[in-house]
């Protein structure tokens, strides 16, 4: 009885790797770069209900360190923050080849800010913070990934 | 011949020849009159010359002459004290040299110059960035007057070095756009955790605790907006805003913006229609900012029309004046007649408005009338306290982009 539940335990335990596997393989990767704790919380919240896996960085450059680690499948970018600002980041980007989608999150919002990002092929939407719910965001990156 | 006959022709000859020496005389006289006065012109002439290449010489902004081909003619004076180039090291040069003054962008400046110049009238001027000998940077505004009588063909410049004016500008204008990120970062925090507070994230949540996150999520965006409003307005004041004209189609433009505010007008109990009884060709304007006149007019006949009242939005094409009219039509409380003189300015909320409303900043009709000077457009309002408003607004069918703005935008990145 004992063995059989272990011997049970030991299949549920390949099953769920297996599955998790499978799984990861299927989970996409989202990288949100953001100096504002409590805007990547939020976020980070609202993407779990969904097939994702998240991946935080403070700044451009920590984004760029996590890159090289683990690939994403998309980035939700911050453009003002410290030691590398978003369009730093985009900049190092388009220098290294690194092809990755991303969405601005940025609560700059002038015409030329837009405009500006865009012109990185990278970019495929930009979002104003405080005029965007997460709802809106959520739906753009599940059309993108 | 006969003595008298003879006598009668030496008379009728001597006649003749004093006639002709008379004439002579005075034709040669008036030949030196005239001589004299060409002399007294031609002086008259040089002096002015001389006076005027004085007064260009002196001027204290930068003047130079280019011929057609961009070859400098002259320069003055003040051309060497604020770029740093001799007379001697331009005259004769063609003015897109890179090695010379200028040459930041040549391409899109000597292009567009020639363009502007030759076929778009005598006068064009734009700010552009140019290089000092020394190899220091400026921002000058600059005029060219084509002199279409001359031959050859020349064009006179005036510059000046605005860079310090144009650089507190800047300062001003990213001081601006910093506030306003500044002040939006804190919104979207509560933003986005009210959504989740709202969506269960944080636990179950009873009816009466969503009514007041709904309360809050209301009061946070109208917050939002207010900064973008006067975002918008800071940056119309500086004369900030880039102008940028494309093709649209009226209608379905006006149909989308109007079609945006269903919701709100339905739960007002407000009947909200599009009106337009003939076809429209495209318009080129600026899309940005007409949605933005748009969305001020409607929201403001929506907030002041009481519930089962009418807002109608009418487009109306004037082919004599080259313009098309959008009409905001509400059922709405009115202006009052004593306060009609003020409804454009700044801050300012008409006292029955004041009734309906509490919220309100009073900026929508100033920004409205604001952008409207920039797309060269006009506006005009009827209203009767009780039974409503009409604002119409006119744009012109085809709207220049204004470099100015473009350039400034460009700079901002470097």
């Amino acid at each position: 009885m004992a063995s059989h539940a272990t011997e049970w335990s030991i299949n549920s335990v390949d099953r769920y790797f297996l599955i998790s596997k499978s799984f990861k393989n299927m989970s996409r990767r989202i990288l949100i770069v953001d100096d504002e704790a409590d805007l990547v919380e939020a976020l980070s919240l609202k993407l779990q209900g969904g097939d994702y896996d998240i991946d935080t960085a403070n700044n451009g450059m920590e984004a760029l360190e996590q890159l090289s680690k683990s690939k994403a499948d998309i980035v939700l970018l911050d453009l003002i923050m410290p030691k590398l600002d978003g369009f730093g980041f985009l900049d190092a980007l388009r220098k290294q080849n690194v092809d990755v989608p991303v969405i601005v999150l940025s609560n700059l919002g002038q015409a030329e800010d837009i405009e500006r990002a865009q012109k990185y092929d990278a970019v495929k939407h930009f979002f104003v913070k405080a005029d965007t719910p997460l709802d809106d965001i959520v739906k753009k990156l599940s059309e993108i990934i | 011949m006969t003595m008298p006959d003879s006598l009668t022709f030496v008379s009728v000859l001597a006649v003749v020849f004093f006639a002709v020496a008379v004439a002579a005389f005075y034709f040669a006289f008036f030949l030196l009159a005239k001589y004299r006065q060409a002399l007294a012109v031609d002086r008259e002439q040089a002096e002015k010359i001389k006076d005027l290449a004085l007064g260009m010489d002196n001027a204290f902004d930068t003047i130079f002459i280019t011929d057609e081909t961009g070859e400098f003619v002259y320069v003055n004076k003040a051309f060497k004290k604020n770029t740093g180039f001799a007379g001697s090291e331009v005259v004769g040069q063609k003015s897109e040299s890179v090695n010379l003054w200028g040459g930041m962008d040549p391409v899109i400046f000597y292009e567009k110059l020639a363009d502007e110049a030759v076929e778009n009238g005598p006068v064009f001027s734009g700010i552009f960035k140019n290089k000092k000998k020394n190899g220091d940077e400026y921002i000058a505004e600059t005029k060219i007057v084509k002199i279409s009588g001359s031959r050859p063909l020349l064009f006179v410049a005036v510059e000046r070095d605005i860079t310090e004016s144009y650089e507190l500008d800047k300062a001003k204008a990213s001081f601006v756009s910093l506030a306003a990120h500044q002040l939006r970062t804190p919104l979207s925090i509560i933003r986005w955790h009210t959504d989740l507070l709202r969506g269960g994230s944080y636990g179950e949540i009873s009816n009466k605790q969503r009514n007041v996150i709904e309360k809050i999520e209301a009061t946070n965006n109208r917050l939002a907006d207010t900064i973008s409003l006067m975002l918008n307005i800071s940056r119309l004041e500086m004369r900030n805003v880039r102008v940028k004209s494309e093709l649209i189609d009226i209608e379905s433009f006006v149909r989308e913006v109007v079609g945006a505010y269903k919701n709100s007008a339905n739960e007002r109990g407000i009947m909200l229609k599009v009106q337009v009884n003939q076809s429209l060709e495209k318009l080129a304007t600026d899309k940005g900012l007409l949605r933005l006149i748009m969305e001020n007019l409607l929201e403001n006949a929506i907030k002041y029309t009481p519930s089962k009242g009418l807002v109608s939005v009418g487009v109306v094409r004037d082919d004599e004046n080259k313009c098309v009219t959008l009409q905001v039509k509400d059922t709405g409380c009115g202006i009052p007649d004593v306060e009609k003189d003020k409804i454009f300015s700044k801050g300012f909320r008409a006292s029955n408005a004041m009734a309906v409303s509490v919220n309100g900043t009073g900026l929508g009709l100033y920004l409205v009338k604001h952008i409207l000077e920039l797309l060269g457009g006009e506006i005009d309002f009827y209203s009767a306290v009780g039974q409503g408003t009409v604002i119409e607004v006119r744009l012109p069918c085809v709207i220049e982009n204004n470099e100015r703005a473009q350039i400034s935008a460009d700079l901002h990145e470097h």
